[in-house]
């Protein structure tokens, strides 16, 4: 009876039952196409950075302000800082130790001068990878001309925009086979590289609009950083070799003693003279890189499809509090500044506007059920003096109430749905490098999501439960003496 | 048998500044089964006493006691109680639900309370009455498609379908032509005689003080005659 009663209250009211119902609908037709173009956008902007240049998970040193791109440091003058993983074995150890990992990789950044003597010189980001590990956890470069780096192979993949950048500014003409000449100045002192460019090459992800890394071989990065190139390991030196240490200087010059060093081993591995010069910053090539060891910045760790990154990242800094490692997990937004910020704006302001609008609603319909108990006093009188309990008040305008905005905000969600669907077919181009960025690709595709969906009928329920309460009160005012009093 | 009793029962009502007498001390008995009008002029505290009998208003100071429970005990529910199983409502403006048709407007009462469930024996019950009023050919009808005379037929349906023990009438053939306000008290008379229901009437129309067989006469809130007819 409650309910015959509040949809026929309904339908006789039409008019103003339209009027809130439409409100209601288009409010909520709003947020789902809202909600549907933000999920996606996020999915688009998360699935660019772990994709391309973070993973799921990016373990940094302890403290780190810096991510891959190097932003967030609190380096005010200068290339961005970019903190040593020190512990770097231990924190692998537990990386490794992921349920769901996929694979993992690690990865050096840095800045350093492209120099070209007399046409000037530009200073750029360098991804110092290990190519037979990162590529295989990282399938994230177009590849224009030339190949990938090999696995020990010292040289560069250059980025497209940074060969443009340079084309445009300096004339300077990069092509696969030339050679680029490499400089930096730190704690460390100058250092000075020249490598072979292996490839030109594009991120397959439409966010480049600010960072253009290069990459480059992680025994070059690291010289030109000033960072330890060897193994961290203890190293067992022999008898020979320690007797250098109480050898003629002068002696050590001359071409006996060359010979004793290349003589030199620890842990298995032998000293040459040409890995002696990379450590020292000498221009001669290093053939092979230290495996495994020497600095890291980052580890980049990919999960399973599926696998939900925010657990482990609290599992991992559990684990790395617990042994004492001075290690962070963290997700991509570190890196992804300023875009994750521009997004988390973004969804901000959006979440704002929706909560505007559901206070809106709410009003609006608030005051209109005001004003039909005000012309219902008498209605309403009768059935208190027929035997209504107040609660029976009280349901019929909650019934009244549920009815309009469920009914009308699942037309919403309908249309809503609709329009998202038209978007997805049609899709919305990115005009700009901040759509791009906002949007996580080219093109957005916005599709209908479980949480957009939930988020909408949570907005409905909201708006529902709450607006009845204040009109209720004054319902539950009414005296069944006004039955008698009111026409 | 008594069935109501107001003893020495005030109502005062605050007017702004001042205080309105509009009962100024009643005491009144109704014994099961009376056909009763309340009389007076506009004023003189007729309304207010229905009020209290129907247990839509309370008394200032005295005591109302129906069918043994004095309403002065009762919250809110349990006055809203009462009022469902003892008193049956017949309006001036006859007060039906708007968007219910006949059948519904009398059931509506059955709904509420406790067993508020439609039951086959509740259903002929219904029937009878809708019939007993005359309202056959007319049961799917919202008030707006009705007579004043048929809504009203209605609401003495919809008084009577809980079969309660005392049906109050607040002016019933105010909004009537004098036809179809004999016709609906004679119709309350028979159901009176048949049922043995007690009808309380407030009204200034001579026709229903004719018709009665217990006339309390108002004035300025005072009993100024109390009389019992053959």
């Amino acid at each position: 009876m409650i309910w015959r009663i509040a949809m026929r209250n309904l339908i006789q009211h039409r008019t103003k039952t339209i009027i809130i119902g439409s409100l209601v609908a288009l409010g909520i037709m709003l947020t789902l196409i809202g909600n549907c173009l933000i999920t996606t956008m996020g999915s688009g902007i998360t699935k660019s950075f772990t994709d391309n240049f973070t993973g799921e998970i990016l373990v940094t040193a302890s403290g780190a302000k810096a991510g891959v791109f190097g932003a967030q440091s609190d380096e005010m003058f200068g290339p961005p800082v970019i903190s040593v993983l020190k512990d770097y074995d231990a924190a692998l150890a537990k990386v490794k130790a992921l349920p769901g990992l996929k694979s993992w990789t690690p990865q050096l950044s840095g800045y350093a001068v492209f120099n070209f003597e007399e046409k000037g010189s530009d200073f750029s980001l360098l991804f110092g990878i290990d190519p037979a590990d990162y590529f295989k956890s990282m399938d994230n470069v177009n590849i224009i001309s030339g190949r990938r780096l090999a696995p020990g192979e010292e040289g560069m993949m250059l980025n497209r925009k940074m060969q443009d950048s340079l084309k445009k500014s300096m004339s300077v003409n990069l092509k696969v086979g030339d050679t680029i000449q490499l400089n930096s100045f730190g704690d460390a002192g100058f250092k000075i590289r020249e490598v072979p460019i292996v490839a030109i090459f594009e991120f397959k992800a439409a966010n480049q609009r600010i960072f253009t890394p290069s990459f480059v071989d992680s025994t070059t990065l690291r010289v030109l950083l000033g960072k330890n190139v060897g193994p961290t390991e203890k190293v067992q030196v022999s008898k020979e070799a320690t007797a250098l240490i109480d050898a003629n200087p002068d002696s050590l010059f001359g071409d006996d003693t060359t010979a004793a060093a290349q003589t030199v081993s620890g842990s298995g591995k032998v000293l040459t003279e040409q890995g002696l010069k990379t450590m020292l910053g000498g221009k001669v090539a290093a053939s092979v890189p230290p495996p495994g060891g020497g600095a890291w910045n980052f580890i980049l760790v990919r999960l399973n499809p599926g696998v939900k990154a925010e657990p482990l990242i609290k599992e991992l800094n559990r684990e790395f509090e617990k042994d004492g490692i001075k290690a962070n997990a963290q997700g991509w937004q570190i890196s992804g500044s300023p875009d994750s910020y521009t997004f988390a704006a973004l969804g901000l302001i959006f979440n704002i506007a929706m909560i505007l609008l559901a206070v809106v609603s709410i009003i609006i319909i608030m005051n209109t059920l005001v004003i039909s108990v005000m012309e219902r006093t008498s209605e309403i009188g009768t059935m208190r003096a027929l035997g209504a309990q107040k609660m029976l008040v009280r349901k019929m305008f909650i019934a009244e109430t549920l009815s309009v905005t469920v009914l009308f905000g699942l037309v919403g969600i309908v249309l809503g749905a609709i329009v998202v669907a038209i978007l997805n077919v049609v899709g919305l181009p990115a005009d700009s490098d901040f759509l791009a960025v906002i949007f996580g690709g080219k093109i957005l595709k916005p599709v209908v999501s479980l949480k957009p969906l939930l988020t909408s009928m949570g907005l409905i329920l909201l708006i529902g439960s709450v607006s009845w309460i204040y009109p209720v009160a004054l319902a539950l005012k009414v005296s069944p003496l006004k039955a008698i009093t009111t026409d | 048998m008594s069935i109501i009793n107001l003893s020495q029962v005030k109502k005062h009502y605050s007017l702004g500044k001042t205080t309105v007498e509009a009962v100024r001390g009643v005491d009144l008995t109704i014994e099961k089964g009376d056909f009763i009008s309340i009389a007076g002029p506009s004023g003189s505290g007729k309304s207010t006493i229905l009020n209290m009998i129907g247990l839509i208003d309370t008394p200032t100071e005295g005591e109302v006691t129906i069918a043994g429970e004095n309403i002065g005990k009762l919250d809110d529910t349990g006055l809203t109680r009462l009022r469902h199983e003892a008193i049956g409502f017949i309006f001036q403006s006859f007060n039906l639900i708007p968007v219910l048709n006949t059948r519904e407007n009398i059931e509506f009462p059955l709904l509420l309370g406790k067993n508020g469930k439609i039951t086959a024996e509740k259903r002929d019950w219904i029937d009878f009455l809708i019939e007993e009023v005359g309202l056959g050919d007319r049961v799917k009808n919202k008030p707006n498609e009705l007579s004043g005379g048929q809504r009203q037929r209605v609401a003495i349906a919809r008084a009577l379908v809980t079969k309660p023990m005392i049906v109050l009438a607040d002016e019933p053939t105010a909004n009537l032509d004098s036809n179809t306000g004999e016709a609906i008290l004679e119709l309350m008379k028979k159901i009176n005689k048949d049922s043995g229901t007690t009808f309380i009437f407030s009204t200034h129309d001579h026709k229903v003080v004719q018709i009665a067989d217990h006339v309390v006469r108002l004035l300025d809130g005072l009993i100024v005659e109390d009389s019992r007819r053959n």
